[in-house]
């Protein structure tokens, strides 16, 4: 199909369908001046070399003329040299005589001659014009697929094609993608048209659907139809031969990938989605099941031995008890406030807290909680006003705080600041503890990641940082540790959080 | 019975204050572990009668521990665990322990199973026992005679030497691979052929095979006689 088309091509341009100036001078012009040229030269060379030899001369004209103007204007050249011949220079001169065979001869010889050499020049030009056609298409398609392999989504492709394309021939392409809705165009929608052809394309089972400047296929890839590709505008040159099944199958194998490259990625987003959800599960049975055993077991000893127990065991027992409901309701606390964060903003209900107040206040529950540490707070910049959930500071202030005594030697100290620092309200708080090495301070906010000497007291959730971190991401604020701050030991724990709108406390407290 | 040095392996203070009087009350005495080291060396220089060990310690994991300790001591080791994963527990079984007891547990049935090890620890496996009594059953190992309210049952090879190998450790689970090595002396063989072979005991042991009060199927990890 493609040398048919490329044939049809060079028979319109010779029978000179469209008359240029160019074209007049090229098939006209030049020829019958050589004509004239060679003719002027085979009347001089006459006299000096005879007859014959002048006809070669003419001879040698009409190829070339046949050379440089291809067949058709050669063959006129022949016919009209043959009567320049016969009649300036074929005895008798100065008349149109055929009566000898060589008066035959000439015009036969003459008309062979441009023939073959117009056929000869034809099909050079022709191979040459497909060679070039064929140059171009690879070029763009070389370029094509080599951007093609750095294009990882849909739109990425769309992009591709639209840079290359309007390079190499103004051509403006749309993509259309299939999915469950049916037939959609990546980014902007095209136009109805464009839509519509996409659909024809898809729908029959034609290679190439054509409609006004429009072209259209469908893109199907190593498992089924992936969509289509429609092209306004492809040049002559760029519609003949594989080009455009060649560049419908590149494009159809880069969206299948980007496709297939899509899916890995949900599929593993999902995978570690359903593995967070299995630990998480397995982590909150057995937080949950620990405290439940030492109240089981406690209340059953209680029940079981209660003439055996002295009063001070049975105390402790009870005291037992009453600790680790307080630690199953913190986890509970903990667990929805985690589900809460992870529902997202909509499920917190931020109000303007006064920091250094709730941090006080909170400081002072822990002084009874825990009478071997010692709490160093201070506020020197007095109170600070902070937008954020107040049961979710709670929570993250107290596990913030509780990590700190819970790290902290039995009679250590915990020094505890709120601060105004570069616009945003700063809370710091600083243990005595073993410090954390460099390369565990960013895990220790990871969800049930717990620090591997946490051996004394009782265990915690792994949930604590975790969900101070989250609170204070929601809230546009931050959280960092430093660690060790002196001599080896220690870590402060700082949490930032924006001030709420400048409205200044009317009373300063420190 | 006499009260049993038992070895307390758990680094949750709270299970440690609310175990201890209860086992001391039962007449035992209690030595505490905090961690696998401290177990691993209690074991060694204690010598307790039996470990009760939680699997999720600070310093290794507790299935760690039984192998370290199976390599000294033939001590009875009781897995009292949270974590309830069957494969935790085959692979704790596997590695030498004697039983294991879910969290949260009930206090009763914990003190049973400290009794069954116990009982076991007494009979010891250098000298086999002559015969197995427990309830309706009673099993005459020289004889290999199996009476179930004094009469006798006619039992198949297959099913006496898995009848035998629960009644080895009656009161503690028996893993379907020792069971499974016990009746076709492969391990591997398909756990399908011991549901067949226990179902066919039940049929001949049990007052109702359907409730069965003898031979307790272990979800996953094997069955037990109950004493």
């Amino acid at each position: 199909m493609a040398a048919e088309t490329a044939e049809q091509a060079t028979v319109a341009a010779a029978g000179g369908s469209d008359l240029t100036l160019a074209n007049l001078w090229a098939r006209v012009v030049v020829p019958g001046l050589m004509l004239a040229f060679f003719a002027e030269a085979g009347l001089l060379a006459k006299p000096w070399l005879g007859e014959g030899y002048a006809s070669l001369i003419f001879v040698l004209g009409i190829t070339l003329i046949g050379a440089v103007a291809g067949l058709m204007t050669a063959v006129i050249c022949a016919l009209l040299g043959s009567l320049i011949f016969n009649f300036v220079i074929a005895e008798p001169v100065w008349q149109i005589a055929f009566t000898r065979h060589s008066d035959f001869a000439t015009p036969a010889v003459f008309i062979a001659c441009a023939v073959i050499s117009g056929l000869m020049s034809g099909r050079l030009r022709d191979e040459t014009r497909r060679a070039r056609t064929t140059n171009r298409q690879l070029q763009t398609l070389l370029e094509i697929s080599r951007s093609l392999q750095g294009a990882e989504t849909a739109p990425a492709i769309q992009a591709v094609l639209r840079a290359t394309l309007a390079r190499s021939g103004a051509m403006v392409p749309a993509l259309f993608q299939l999915d469950q809705q049916g037939l959609v165009p990546v980014g902007a929608n095209p136009g109805p048209a464009w839509s519509e052809l996409a659909a024809r394309a898809v729908a029959s089972v034609a290679e190439m659907l054509r409609e006004g400047p429009l072209v259209a296929t469908a893109l199907s890839g190593g498992h089924g139809l992936v969509g289509a590709l429609v092209i306004e505008g492809p040049d002559d040159e760029l519609s003949v031969g594989n080009f455009l099944p060649a560049l419908s199958r590149v494009t159809a194998l880069a969206l299948e990938r980007a496709e297939l490259a899509a899916a890995i990625t949900e599929a593993q987003a999902q995978s570690r989605a359903e593995e967070l959800k299995t630990t998480l599960l397995s982590s909150i049975s057995h937080d949950l099941r620990t405290p439940l055993t030492t109240i089981s077991t406690s209340a059953a000893s209680l029940l079981a031995f209660q003439g055996e127990i002295d009063p001070d065991t049975a105390r402790e027992l009870l005291d037992g008890i009453v600790g680790e409901c307080d630690r199953l309701n913190r986890l509970t606390a903990n667990l929805l406030e985690m589900s809460r964060l992870q529902a997202g903003e909509e499920a917190l209900h931020p109000a303007v807290l006064p920091v250094a107040e709730m941090v006080r206040s909170r400081v002072s529950q822990l002084r009874q909680h825990s009478p071997g540490h010692r709490f160093d707070f201070t506020a020197p910049d007095g109170e600070l006003h902070v937008s954020a959930d107040p049961a979710l500071f709670e929570l993250a202030l107290g596990n913030v705080l509780e990590n700190a005594v819970k790290f902290s030697p039995p009679d250590g100290a915990i020094a505890i600041a709120c601060l105004r620092r570069e616009g945003s309200c700063a809370i710091t708080v600083t243990d005595t503890g073993p410090g954390i090495p460099r390369a565990e301070q960013e895990r220790v906010f990871e969800r049930f990641y717990r620090a591997a000497d946490a051996r004394h007291g009782p265990r915690g959730t792994g949930l604590g940082l975790a969900i101070a971190r989250g609170f204070v991401k929601a809230s546009g604020g931050d959280i960092a540790i430093t660690s060790p701050v002196a001599e080896g030991r220690g870590t402060t724990l700082t949490i930032t959080l924006p001030l709420a709108g400048e409205d200044e406390p009317e009373g300063t407290d420190g | 019975m006499s009260g049993a040095h038992i070895l307390l392996v758990d680094d949750e203070p709270g299970i440690v204050t609310a175990l201890r009087p209860a086992l001391k009350a039962a007449g035992h005495t209690v030595s505490v572990a905090r961690d696998g080291n401290e177990a691993i060396a209690g074991a060694a220089n204690l010598d307790p009668d039996v470990v009760l060990l939680d699997l999720g310690l600070p310093d290794m994991d507790g299935k760690e521990v039984i192998s370290r300790i199976r390599r000294q001591a033939n001590t009875p080791i009781i897995v009292v665990s949270a974590r309830h994963q069957e494969s935790e527990k085959i692979a704790a079984l596997d590695l030498g322990a004697d039983d294991y007891v879910d969290k949260p547990f009930v206090l009763g049935i914990l003190l049973a199973r400290i009794r069954a090890a116990m009982r076991r620890r007494g009979g010891g496996p250098a000298e086999p026992p002559g015969a197995f009594q427990s309830g309706r059953l009673t099993i005459d190992f020289a004889t290999r005679e199996v009476r179930v309210d004094g009469q006798p049952v006619k039992l198949s090879p297959k099913e006496y030497n898995l009848l035998a190998a629960l009644a080895e450790s009656a009161g503690q689970v028996v893993t379907q691979r020792r069971l499974l090595a016990a009746g076709w002396g492969r391990s591997e063989a398909d756990p399908q052929y011991l549901r067949v072979y226990m179902g066919l005991l039940r049929q001949k042991l049990e007052v109702n095979p359907a409730e069965p009060e003898l031979i307790l199927t272990e979800p996953g990890v094997g069955y037990r006689l109950a004493v």
